[in-house]
């Protein structure tokens, strides 16, 4: 909220406080949380007071006069284009260096049409005071040439915008703010003293008032002005309310707004005459029922919603708006004052059910000073009387059937200290705390008892409050750090140790590769889901505020696929796109949530780096699939089996990586309609891998392979083969039939020709055979190689290639 | 022939420096070493030498062709190695051949590093779920239901048909603390990273969701100094040394007491500027001693146990810490934006 720097000084007169800069760093440290301070001089920084001596038309232009202006110190010349200038005004000029607030322009030495200009002067508009720019702003003829213009608007006051935290009700308000700068102050706030002339009826012959549930009302008051005489608000009044954000309307609302911004109180004054039966009466709502907020705005109850009525009907919902029927207006004669305390639970929910959060319901719904309600009503009472006249009807009315014993919390000194790590004694605390008016009320063994403040009452119930409040006051500042030791991590659980080590290693090959980690948005639009028909199991969102993040995504593709699109569209089809992403993917399984972490890979667009010596080929599939492969060998996860499918509706590719008989991942390529849908021209391969399923399997605990001291021998194989022949079975079989000194198989060519037949091909392997114990001879690795020969010839009916 | 041999290798010595190019490296091939060459001519006529200088001068012989075989190789490598066949003289300052510069997220490295300064003092990571339940992100954290503070979080609820609890999406870490603490006993020393969702409306500062890293450490008498201790050494190590910090009094439903610590802004050196609004100071964690309520909640005793709890935003913290003005562009994932970090 905001606070005027001002109006805190008259509850802590004569009290000096410093630098505004010491001052904010204190109100800080103490846990005020200034999130902006407005200097209001600032404003009209190099804005003076001048009058104009003499003008002259402007030689060369006929709308322009040429004015001479006492600024106080220096006499200028300044070109001047208002109509309505003259010698003998006071004006007030913008001096060279001064920012306009209309625009932001500096002003600077200039000539114009030839004439030198040395300021401005200003008009409403663009001193941003009014809409007014029709000409110059003429001030006060008693205004003193040289005086600063924030001064002859009287604008000397600091304002802060103050961050509330929830557990502070007690600081929306001046009174509340100045209680805590007291206590920096070592000192204690003044309340303005009530001073009221009541007249002879007394209120409860003018009202009654009636409580039906006590629970969420626990204290209602009431007082009615008679003959008041409703006018615009003193100037004082009426700049308080402006500094403070808020438009001036009439008198009497604006003291009910100036007591509450002082007091934290909210009030509502009625219009006594349109208050049917001259009867209050406190319930709650039917549900559904209709009801005109003095906005102008229909409102739909719930049985939930406190109203205040009269003998007919609503009048106003109870602490969050009144109605426009009893409403102030410029014909009211007679004011009902409520002042009262409602339960913040209630306000809380009823003003979100309601839609509507005014003053009023922030304050109430973070607890008011159930105490001071009568206090803030005869305060406006006085104001309202010295402002607006009228006779204060005798004795204020004041059901308070929820007044309730002052509260006690205990503190110990040893927790205290044990907590804070300070070593702080009994006076001590009492010293701290009475600071905040927390009064001490006794010991009780090792316990200190002390009396908590009404205004604190929902903040301060347990011994960890008073010790926050302890360390608080004593200063955060003054407690000193322990430097961090080296922890004794022996009883410490690994929690996700295993999930961090799989993602840093995939992570760090994947870059190694030249891999960009992305990371995308978890949250999608259902509708797409929708239109592809595979929104079942999806997680839904009951109350999104975003149009388009209704679901948690199931599926990693649509938001890449995004991603991919938007990066050909900015930055051109050249680009070569290898992105990866880890993260949760979430299903609604229906008895629960699912979530899996998993990893994508992505490859589209060009191989390289578009250089001078680099192809311009795009990828292909073996490129997706040689990344897996990679990744999973780095994984140390050798033992998977692919399995490849084949659907004629589908021109895609789906590979499933499976380990164990587990689905751990699969590879694609995207099918002609996705990257259609996607706008994407190019093909697009990715692969997703289940970083769950894998982590179970994963053992990066690596043991030493025996490496041959001995010469490896190397032999090349070429054969023919029929055209469905796959290379995996070849694979295996070269691999089964070439026993244990075959340590590797690299596929070196691959051709199809019409020499070798239309439906055939023709595949070059290069073996490498090593033995552990000796240097293989010729005859032996001969003998091997034939039985490889063989068993193709016999398996798959192979021949050699000449 | 020995003779012959010794003055053929001056003149292969000389004639080899004005071989330039590919073509007159073939001139001296054909010249030497092919099937008509002067290599060739050298062994017919060895056929011819006697006897006795048989196996001096054979010895000389071999020599000769291994050194006329390295000359001509050396040289064939050296002319290769340039870009062109026609080319002499290799133009170094051709660019290298790059390939995609392969890049971790920005937030990724941000939860690595931070990551790894918690390691070093014995915490550990764990990783919660994103969709929890209302107990553990709220009433377990002392936030009852009607409570003023869960109005700071704008709550995605989820769907829940079938499930016997309200379930949401978690608007901070936190209930990360919850889940470590009902499954061990102290001593806890935790940091959980991940992502955090707000119900809010989509603008540069608030994109629905962000990331967040939580700490918690509970032992026996863990005080408020500990935390100051720990916090600072943090910033310490991820701000640079030479930065001031401050705790300052805040609040949250679950720490008592709490503290927001900022960080002397390190663009202004706390002079004031654009990126920490003219206070000079960064706000960058929440932080306070775990509130007995919570401790209740997980079955620890409040009266033999103490601890403190920390959280921070990492986009808001890159942002400031790399200029990055709008947190879409961390999801937008701009390939321009990626390979810059």
């Amino acid at each position: 909220m905001k606070i005027s720097l001002n109006w805190i000084k008259e509850y802590l007169p004569g009290l000096d406080f410093g630098s505004i800069e010491s001052l904010t760093e204190k109100m800080i440290s103490a846990g005020l949380d200034i999130e902006h301070t407005e200097i209001q001089s600032d404003i009209y920084k190099n804005f003076v007071v001048g009058e104009v001596l003499e003008k002259i038309k402007h030689p060369k232009a006929d709308k322009l006069s040429l004015c001479k202006v006492n600024t106080g110190d220096k006499i200028l010349n300044i070109v001047c284009g208002a109509p309505n200038v003259e010698a003998g005004q006071k004006v007030c000029v913008a001096l060279m260096g001064a920012v306009i607030p209309d625009g932001g322009f500096e002003i600077k030495k200039s000539k114009i049409r030839g004439e030198i200009s040395e300021g401005m002067i200003c008009s409403d508009s663009e001193l941003k005071l009014s809409e007014d720019h029709s000409g110059i702003k003429v001030l006060d003829s008693k205004a003193l040439p040289g005086a600063k213009f924030s001064d002859y608007l009287n604008l000397n006051d600091i304002i802060f915008e103050i961050g509330i935290t929830p557990n502070r009700g007690d600081l929306f308000s001046h009174f509340g703010i100045a209680r805590e700068i007291a206590a920096l102050f070592d000192t204690k706030i003044k309340i303005p003293e009530i001073i009221l002339k009541e007249s002879g009826t007394p209120t409860e012959e003018l009202i009654k008032i009636k409580i039906e549930d006590e629970k969420l009302c626990r204290r209602f008051t009431g007082r009615v002005i008679k003959n008041v005489k409703i006018t615009e608000s003193p100037v004082w009044l009426k700049n308080r309310l402006i500094s403070m954000g808020l438009r001036p309307r009439n008198s009497i609302v604006d003291i009910t707004n100036f007591v509450m911004l002082e007091t934290g109180q909210p009030l509502h004054a009625f219009d006594y005459d349109k208050i049917r039966g001259g009867q209050i009466i406190v319930k709650t709502a039917n549900a559904g029922d209709k009801f005109i907020t003095l906005d102008s705005k229909e409102r739909i109850l719930n049985e939930n919603s406190l109203m205040v009525c009269d003998a007919e009907g609503y009048s106003g919902i109870a602490g969050v708006m009144g109605g426009e029927y009893s409403e102030i207006t410029n014909e009211t004669k007679n004011v009902f004052l409520e002042s009262a305390y409602f339960d913040p639970v209630n306000i809380r929910l009823n003003s979100k059910n309601i839609g509507l959060k005014t003053d009023a319901s922030v304050r109430f719904e973070r607890g008011v000073d159930i105490d001071k309600v009568s206090y803030a009503s005869e305060r406006a009472a006085m104001l309202i009387q010295q402002i607006a006249g009228g006779d204060v009807s005798k004795d204020m009315l004041d059901v308070y059937p929820g007044k309730k014993d002052a509260n006690f919390v205990s503190i110990r000194a040893d927790k205290a200290n044990e907590l804070l790590g300070l070593n702080l004694n009994s006076n001590d605390l009492i010293n701290l705390l009475e600071k905040i008016e927390i009064e001490y009320a006794g010991e009780n063994g090792n316990y200190l008892n002390f009396k908590i403040p009404e205004f604190r009452r929902l903040d301060l119930e347990r011994e960890i409050d008073l010790i926050e409040e302890v360390a608080r006051i004593y200063g955060y500042d003054n407690i000193k750090e322990d430097p961090v030791f080296s922890f004794d991590v022996s009883n410490i659980s690994d929690y996700g140790k295993s999930e961090r080590i799989l993602n840093d290693e995939i992570a760090n090959h994947l870059t190694g590769r030249g891999f960009n980690q992305i990371i995308t948005k978890s949250l999608i639009d259902i509708e797409k889901l929708r239109e592809t028909g595979n929104d079942d199991e999806v997680v839904r969102l009951r109350n999104s505020v975003s149009a388009g993040l209704d679901a948690l995504r199931k599926e990693f593709t649509l938001e890449i696929f995004k991603v991919v699109r938007n990066n050909f569209f900015h930055s051109g089809k050249d680009i070569s796109i290898k992105f990866f992403e880890t993260g949760r993917t979430f299903r609604d399984s229906g008895d629960k949530f699912i979530e899996e972490e998993k990893l994508m890979i992505v490859l589209a667009g060009k191989k390289d780096v578009p250089v001078f010596y680099s192809g311009d080929s795009g990828f292909d599939l073996f490129d997706i699939k040689g990344e897996v492969e990679m990744l999973l060998s780095k994984l140390n996860l050798e033992n998977y089996r692919l399995f490849y499918y084949n659907d004629n509706n589908f021109d895609g590719v789906r590979i499933d990586i499976s380990l164990n008989d587990i689905l751990i991942g699969t590879i694609n390529k995207a099918d002609s309609k996705t990257r259609k849908e996607f706008e994407i021209d190019c093909e697009v391969f990715y692969a997703e891998i289940f970083l769950d399923k894998i982590k179970e399997k994963l053992n990066l605990n690596k043991y030493y392979r025996e490496i041959s001291r001995f010469p490896a021998v190397k032999r090349d194989l070429a054969i023919v083969v029929k055209d469905e022949v796959n290379y995996d079975d070849l694979r295996e079989h070269i691999l089964w039939s070439g026993g244990g000194n075959l340590k590797s198989i690299e596929l070196f060519d691959l051709y199809r020709d019409e020499k070798i037949g239309s439906d055939k091909k023709s595949l070059a392997f290069s073996l490498e055979f090593i033995s552990n114990e000796k240097t293989l001879t010729d005859e032996e690795t001969n003998g091997l190689m034939k039985g490889i020969i063989t068993e193709l010839e016999t398996k798959f009916g192979a021949r050699l290639r000449e | 022939m020995i003779e012959k041999l010794n003055n053929l290798k001056t003149e292969v010595s000389a004639g080899i420096d004005s071989v330039k190019d590919l073509k007159s490296l073939e001139e001296f091939r054909i010249k030497y070493l092919s099937r008509n060459g002067i290599l060739h001519s050298l062994f017919e006529e060895f056929k011819s030498v006697d006897k006795e200088s048989k196996g001096k001068t054979g010895k000389a012989l071999n020599e000769f062709k291994n050194f006329l075989q390295e000359i001509f190789d050396k040289k064939k490598e050296d002319l290769n190695s340039g870009m062109s066949v026609n080319e002499s003289k290799t133009d170094y300052s051709l660019p290298g051949r790059t390939g995609n510069k392969g890049t971790k997220h920005l937030i990724a490295q941000a939860i690595e590093e931070i990551n790894g300064i918690f390691e070093n003092i014995g915490f550990k990571v764990y990783y919660g779920n994103e969709i929890e339940d209302e107990y553990h992100n709220f009433d377990a954290l002392n936030t009852p239901a009607y409570h003023p503070s869960r109005d700071m979080q704008d709550t995605f609820y989820v769907d829940g048909k079938g499930k016997d609890r309200v379930y949401l999406l978690r608007t901070h870490t936190s209930p990360g603390q919850i889940r470590v603490m009902e499954n061990t006993k102290p001593p806890v020393r935790v940091i959980v990273p991940g992502k955090c969702y707000r119900n809010e409306a989509i603008s540069s500062r608030s994109l629905a969701f962000f990331h967040q890293i939580e700490g918690l450490y509970v032992d026996k008498k863990v005080t408020f100094r500990a935390l100051k201790g720990t916090l600072n050494y943090f910033a310490k190590e991820y701000f640079g040394k030479s930065l001031k910090t401050r705790l300052r009094p805040s609040y949250f439903p679950f720490t008592e007491p709490s503290a927001e610590m900022d960080v002397e802004c390190y663009l202004c050196k706390s002079k004031g500027c654009n990126v920490c609004k003219y206070t000079g100071w960064l706000e960058i964690a929440g932080c306070g001693m775990v509130d007995p309520n919570v401790f209740k909640m997980v079955g620890y005793d409040p009266e033999v146990y103490s601890g403190f709890a920390f959280g921070m935003g990492i986009e808001r913290t890159l942002m400031v810490k790399h200029g990055i003005p709008d947190i879409r562009i961390f999801y937008e994932n701009d390939i321009r934006f990626l390979k810059q970090f």
